[in-house]
């Protein structure tokens, strides 16, 4: 127990428990599966399902290039201001992923995903749907790999507020909602703000939407505001996702 | 019969009881995915509860070790914590399984649901679950749903059993 909460030894463990329950996972979504095909019409349903693939996974690249660009104005303004000191934006290289299971728990919350190492996946790799950051892949077997949501209790994203550049943290509470950290009173912070990742930290790439600020408590006595954030990411619906290349891989030339 | 089922031998059972946590296993898989998967109790913890009871010639601790740490890696919880506590309610259960098994169907269910409320605070104390309001509820009368769920499976397994050792 001290060798895992502590010190993540014991991955090769965890793997291999994993590799193990990745056969039963399998199966226990298999009756979910025939309850959506049977719930589901079946008019040319092969060309259609082929057809919505296809579209799906265009959408998806698409999607995620438009959200890097959206970011590009804003991102542009604040690096003429600051001589580009700040994260800038790449092209970086991405796997499409379908998510196979996915866990409603209040002990954790992740999804797993149909790709592992034999799709060269890592610890470390973050994942975005179209709307925006959902997680980083935090275990990997063989053929699939577990993506731990950004609103788990356990999970940290450094992000800035959009409109104003200002940095904090985000935690997830559990569920659907995040906490935003280390904002001070005299921040300029509004309700609907969008929350970025800001790259600090290296493990997230910068200027990718997170979260959309719902609350905010202001309490006198406190040095921080308490606020409240929304995912962005459609973390319950999302089928389709992407698996971004880490920072090391971009690198390389 | 009844004296075959009482001196009833593991290997006469082996792949009865392999299979069983096989399937205990995919319905807690199953359950995680649910919104209703507080209100469901751990299958797996039922199955090793019964068993345990069943052969007197072993303590079934290494099937409890194996069972907690595949249920930390299906609940991404620290590994070892749930093996923790599948350990310390079968030594709870080899204590007590002959009395145990002197009970009628219903009342041990009503052992069951004060073995689940063990594991659910042990549970509550070592993973702080992130709990709203009605799912506070859900989670503290989760072990009475043993009472629905424990006579169903130990009928169920008793009668497997018997037909597999009649044949």
């Amino acid at each position: 127990m001290a060798a895992d909460y502590y010190g993540q030894l014991m991955g090769s463990v965890r793997s291999a428990l994993l590799t193990t329950l990745s056969p039963i996972e399998q199966a226990a979504t298999f009756p979910k599966q025939v309850y959506d095909l049977v719930t589901t019409d079946f008019t040319s349903m092969d060309e259609l399902k082929l057809e919505n693939q296809k579209l799906k996974t265009e959408i998806l690249l698409l999607k995620a290039k438009t959200q890097q660009l959206a970011n590009m104005e804003l991102e542009i303004q604040r690096l003429e201001g600051l001589l580009g000191t700040t994260g800038k934006m790449n092209d970086r290289k991405v796997q499409i992923a379908t998510v196979n299971f996915f866990s409603s728990n209040p002990l954790s919350q992740f999804l797993t995903l149909n790709k592992g190492q034999l799709d060269e996946v890592k610890a470390g790799q973050v994942v975005i749907d179209e709307q925006g950051i959902m997680g980083q892949i935090i275990h990997t077997t063989p053929t699939t790999s577990r993506l731990l949501l950004i609103t788990d209790p356990d999970h940290q994203i450094p992000v800035r507020i959009q409109r104003t550049g200002q940095r904090g943290i985000l935690n997830g509470t559990g569920y659907d909602s995040l906490s935003l950290q280390f904002i001070p009173q005299n921040s300029s912070v509004e309700i609907g703000d969008l929350l970025e990742s800001s790259g600090l930290g290296e493990i997230f790439p910068a200027g990718y939407p997170v979260a959309r600020v719902t609350k905010i408590n202001k309490q006198e006595e406190e040095p921080y505001l308490e606020i409240i954030a929304t995912p962005v990411a459609q973390l319950r619906q999302a089928h389709k996702v992407l698996i971004i290349s880490p920072y090391d891989a971009e690198k390389k030339p | 019969m009844t004296d075959r089922f009482i001196n009833l031998e593991l290997s006469q059972a082996r792949w009865l009881v392999i299979f069983s946590y096989l399937i205990a296993l995919f319905l807690d898989t199953m359950m995680i995915m649910q919104n209703a998967n507080l209100l469901i109790p751990p299958f797996t913890l039922l199955l090793q509860m019964y068993w345990s009871a069943q052969f007197l010639k072993h303590t079934h601790f290494v099937s409890a070790f194996v069972l907690g740490l595949l249920l930390d890696a299906l609940y991404q919880t620290v590994l070892g914590t749930h093996a923790l506590m599948f350990i310390i309610l079968t030594f709870i259960m080899l204590r007590y399984r002959l009395l145990f098994r002197s009970h009628s169907v219903l009342q041990q269910a009503l052992v069951i649901a004060f073995y689940l409320y063990a594991y659910q605070f042990m549970g509550y104390v070592l993973f702080a679950p992130v709990l709203e309001e009605t799912q506070q509820i859900h989670y503290w009368i989760m072990p009475l749903t043993a009472l629905v769920f424990w006579p169903l499976l130990a009928l169920s397994l008793r009668w497997l059993t018997q037909k597999l050792i009649t044949q």
